[in-house]
């Protein structure tokens, strides 16, 4: 049987982590551009998208608390259909953390290690989170508890700093511009992100007191959300949507317009560093996710001695990703968003499947 | 490419010293170890004509179009 070394507290403080630093770091330009004033609202509607994913993630997960998805998949859809579809999980995984490993390796380049190979800059940052992955679901989960405080101030923090920059007058823009319509593509795109707490379901056996996942997930997707208004109404105040949709990284941009005091000035390289542990932490669970799941449908004893074999293949698949900033950013309106939609949804027609045959054997063990 | 050659070398003397400390059979890990070498090397060998990118969008981004009302 499985230690339940995962407590819902860990949980918590980890998802919220996992959603806020990816969506506040690499997708608020992105989302400007889509959605400018009704980005707000966008945010609202994919965190419901992503509670949905996630709660129907957790029901299916309900019905075999203590067993592996990857392992009972099998029993439910037959062998042919399970290994494909979790090829593709695989896969898909595989890309999110080749989507962000590329993602930090441009902002690093852009703006603090200018002239570096990026292969170096990529095998660093692989060997951190491989290192960290390496060291089991335990190591993660404390570490996003250790860092939850340290990232939340300085979430919470930049707001605050930046609140004698803002443009008023840009305010009136949400009650006036702001529409469902222009929304939804923000919505579209954050729902796939805020879905990414789907992956509870690969580790739902290491959960104590897994009863409360559900309340657990409303709590930090509703904190995450938060967070990300929080931030992204100021950049839309400060900015204003015009400015902010032609920038990399408005937030970089409104860290850089903090004015109250010498050493606040120089504040970005503490909050990049913060930013870049976080989302170490998150690439390291999702690393793990994938050498657990190919561990055990290769049906090898161990997945340590795999972790730093997949992180080399996702940095050479990183090197191959694009070969330009315009290139990369065309691809998040190019199907990354759909190819992750399906990988979470997958685990949903296992459940169909699933209720289907039991209620049919039900119906059989009666009609006897 | 060589460098990913020199990587791979390196990261599975480590790992088949580690699985011997532990007595863990070797032989399926390192058909593993095999088989992502050389899909890295293809990978990289390739970049220029294939890039992940193009193979997303020509699978999703018809179903993303269809999805944002575009």
């Amino acid at each position: 049987m499985t230690t339940k070394v995962v407590t819902q507290k860990q949980i918590y403080k980890y998802f919220t982590i996992h959603i806020i630093t990816t969506i506040i770091m690499f997708m608020i330009g992105i989302v400007l551009q889509q959605s400018g004033y009704s980005a707000p609202l966008g945010v609202l509607i994919g965190a419901c998208i992503g509670i949905v994913i996630t709660f129907l993630s957790i029901a299916f997960a309900k019905r075999r608390p203590d067993a592996f998805f990857v392992h009972y998949g099998a029993d439910i859809v037959t062998r042919w259909l399970h290994y494909p579809l979790m090829a593709f999980i695989i896969m898909t995984n595989l890309l999110l953390v080749a989507i962000n490993l590329w993602e930090i390796q441009d902002l690093l380049l852009q703006f603090y290690l200018t002239g570096t190979p990026s292969w170096i800059i990529l095998g660093l940052c692989g060997l951190c989170i491989s290192y960290m992955a390496r060291y089991g679901i335990k190591s993660m989960f404390r570490a996003a508890e250790g860092m939850f405080y340290l990232s939340m101030i300085t979430f919470i923090i930049i707001p605050y700093l930046v609140h004698s920059n803002m443009e008023w007058f840009l305010a009136r823009g949400f009650a006036t511009v702001a529409s469902v319509k222009e929304a939804w593509p923000t919505a579209y795109h954050l729902g796939s992100i805020f879905g990414e707490a789907s992956l509870i379901l690969y580790i739902y056996p290491y959960i104590s007191q897994a009863t409360y996942t559900r309340k657990t997930t409303i709590r930090f997707t509703t904190l995450a959300a938060l967070m990300v208004i929080c931030h992204l109404i100021p950049i839309l105040i400060v900015l204003g949507p015009d400015l902010a949709q032609n920038l990399n990284y408005p937030e970089l941009d409104i860290i850089r317009l903090i004015k109250s005091g010498s050493y606040l000035e120089t504040l970005d390289p503490i909050i990049i560093a913060l930013w870049l542990v976080s989302i170490f932490i998150k690439l390291s669970f999702i690393l793990f996710v994938i050498s657990h799941m190919l561990s055990r449908i290769l049906k090898l004893k161990y997945s340590k001695p795999l972790i730093y074999p997949i992180c080399t293949f996702i940095i050479v698949s990183t090197i191959c990703l694009a070969q330009s900033h315009t290139q990369f950013f065309s691809m998040h309106n190019g199907g990354v968003s759909t190819c992750v939609y399906i990988s979470q949804l997958i685990p949903l027609l296992y459940y169909v499947i699933d209720v289907m045959r039991k209620r049919r054997k039900q119906m059989e063990e009666e009609s006897l | 490419m060589i460098i990913i050659a020199i990587a791979y070398i390196v990261i599975m003397t480590y790992e088949v010293y580690y699985m011997k400390r532990r007595s863990v059979p070797i032989k399926p890990y390192v058909v593993l170890y095999c088989f992502m070498f050389i899909a890295s090397e293809l990978l990289y060998f390739f970049k220029d004509e294939f890039q992940l990118i193009t193979l997303i969008k020509v699978l999703f981004a018809p179903i993303e179009s269809i999805l944002l009302f575009k």
